[in-house]
């Protein structure tokens, strides 16, 4: 691990915040995957669907990701904190002076993020898996485990965090002012994408939200509940995934292009 | 710090007597913002083995003259290098310069905390983070975190920092202005220590008497742009006298036929003159020819202060200071 590296990393896991956003993702998460599972209880209890909730994969796939929506603002918020945070301490001169080649600093910083990110995944889908468990032993459903899409959700509903922690980290290198990228990024994330989502979705405007992070990520993960406004005809996951890059790339490069070049005050 | 590390510098890693240490150059450096011109064609050199102050009123481009030649803003127009690279080319930049900026830490990060993000990019281990908290008298404080610190505590932690990578040179930037006196001279005595290894420090300060007794070079600006580089040494620190006498006209008269100058001054006990001399049999000789009578007759030491004034404003009467 490089020098740069180390310190962007250390930066992280020598303040509280990470693992109290751990511990966020976790609990806050697992309580947010009880939404599709008693959703799903409910349906299986009273409509008397002909194929049990618990034995459709798709089913288990949404339980998993359940904390996807809550993890991934937590994310954002910990990628806009990682460059706002030097921004609001005046720490960015010391960050400078150890690592003059700015470039390379906001890359270990992304390496950093990305990892943390993907840590935040884990115990977000592992507080899903968690909340299902109980659930398929009750009603004799299924893990599906052995499916390979069950594990494709799960890998790739980690790797949506990791790519969201990169939007934040974006946001934070474009907005200098940690508080106003704070309310850009969450505004953003509570107000302005779910009317548009919802706009797009009543006009049945599907790439209009596949085009959207939120839309991206739940083509990502293969989540189709209108509840959430997911497109009609999603991307493909792959699809998906890419249009999530380009939400961590735009604010991102237009920072380093126009503000990580300026003098630090 | 004073009272457990003493003295003491930290042992090099390499030996300083194998390095080249080359001056810093300053080559007409201007750097304006909007039509504020901060630097203006400024040229000074900094050589090693020296103590060198920085010194100009607030507001007279020493910060960021500092700030562009450590790469954190951009010159207008010409260079400041470290030998003939600029920071940001430097291969190994905390191995090579240390800086003490401002003293500004993420509040909720310990001191030793601090240190280890600093010490991951200078490669060095856990082992050195320790060392420099015993030699800046942190090591009590070290797991406390950083919003817990007072002023003169961030300093030094800041001082910490910058010598991390064992640095050629030290660049500090009004580093009394948050030190307890007992701080500031443990500072001198390891900044004498530091220079006399043959690295080079340069510290900026607004008062020419907390550079004083550290330097050995200085150099002074103001507006921008470059009023004096001269050796401490070369300084005319020829001490003054204070004379109260009954006449102030015709003493002033008498005086100017020495070879000296005089000026007019008042404190809190009435008016007084100041003479360029410590000579007081001729001083007082000379009034008593003149028929004054004489109520005090004092020799003074040097007032840096005044020299430094006289430097910027080219002899003016110290009553119109520029408000700093």
């Amino acid at each position: 691990m490089s020098g740069v590296l180390r310190s962007e990393v250390r930066k992280i896991s020598t303040t509280r915040l990470w693992w109290i956003m751990l511990l966020c993702v976790f609990l806050l998460g697992g309580g947010y995957a009880l939404v599709p599972a008693f959703s799903a209880n409910l349906a299986q209890s009273t409509v008397g669907d002909p194929t049990p909730a618990f034995e459709a994969p798709g089913t288990l796939r949404s339980i998993y990701n359940g904390g996807n929506t809550l993890a991934r603002i937590l994310a954002l918020v910990i990628g806009i904190l990682a460059m706002g945070g030097e921004y609001r301490y005046k720490t960015m001169a010391t960050t400078y002076l150890a690592t003059p080649k700015r470039i390379r600093v906001i890359f270990a910083k992304a390496a950093s993020l990305i990892g943390f990110g993907l840590l935040y995944g884990m115990a977000s889908v592992l507080a899903g898996l968690l909340v299902a468990i109980p659930f398929v032993l009750i009603k004799n459903g299924s893990l599906f485990l052995g499916r390979a899409d069950t594990w494709r959700s799960l890998i790739l509903g980690v790797a949506s965090i990791a790519l969201w922690t990169l939007i934040g980290m974006g946001l934070g290198i474009l907005v200098r002012s940690m508080v106003l990228a704070m309310l850009v990024g969450i505004g953003f994330a509570y107000v302005v994408e779910p009317s548009l989502a919802a706009l797009f979705f009543f006009k049945e405007w599907d790439l209009g939200l596949n085009l959207m992070p939120t839309g991206a990520t739940n083509a990502m993960l293969g989540v189709t509940n209108p509840f959430l406004f997911a497109a009609r005809d999603p991307f493909t996951w792959w699809q998906g995934m890419l249009v999530l890059a380009a939400w961590c790339l735009l604010p991102a490069v237009a920072g380093v292009l126009f503000t990580v070049r300026r003098d630090v005050t | 710090m004073a009272g457990s590390a003493g003295r003491s510098a930290v042992a090099p890693l390499v030996p300083v007597s194998r390095r080249k240490v080359e001056p810093i150059v300053i080559n007409r450096l201007s750097k304006y913002f909007g039509r504020t011109r901060a630097v203006n064609n400024l040229s000074f050199t900094v050589e090693p083995g020296r103590v060198t102050g920085f010194l100009g009123p607030n507001g007279a481009g020493k910060t960021t003259t500092l700030r562009v030649l450590v790469g954190l803003a951009a010159p207008t127009a010409g260079t400041a290098t470290f030998g003939r690279q600029p920071y940001v080319d430097l291969l190994h930049p905390q191995q090579t310069v240390g800086c003490v900026l401002e003293a500004n830490f993420h509040p909720g990060r310990t001191g030793r905390n601090h240190l280890r993000v600093l010490a991951a990019t200078a490669g060095v281990g856990e082992d050195r983070v320790d060392e420099l908290l015993e030699l800046v008298g942190l090591a009590d404080m070290a797991r406390r975190p950083a919003s817990s610190y007072s002023l003169g505590m961030r300093q030094r932690l800041a001082l910490a920092g910058a010598l991390l990578g064992d640095p050629d040179y030290l660049i500090l930037d009004e580093p009394a202005n948050a030190l307890d006196p007992e701080g500031t001279r443990w500072l001198r005595a390891f900044l004498r220590n530091f220079a006399s290894q043959g690295r080079t420090v340069l510290m900026s300060s607004h008062l020419l008497h907390e550079v004083g007794a550290t330097a050995d070079d200085i150099v002074v600006i103001n507006d921008g742009r470059l009023v004096k580089k001269t050796k401490m040494a070369d300084l005319d620190l020829q001490g003054t006298s204070r004379v109260r006498v009954s006449n102030i006209d015709r003493a002033e008269r008498a005086l100017a036929e020495l070879n000296t100058t005089v000026r007019r001054g008042t404190d809190e006990q009435g008016p007084y003159l100041r003479i360029s001399s410590q000579d007081t049999y001729v001083i007082g000789a000379t009034l008593f020819n003149a028929n004054v009578a004489v109520f005090e007759l004092t020799r003074e030491r040097y007032e840096l202060e005044e020299q430094f004034f006289e430097m910027l404003k080219g002899n003016d009467r110290p009553g119109r200071r520029r408000s700093a």
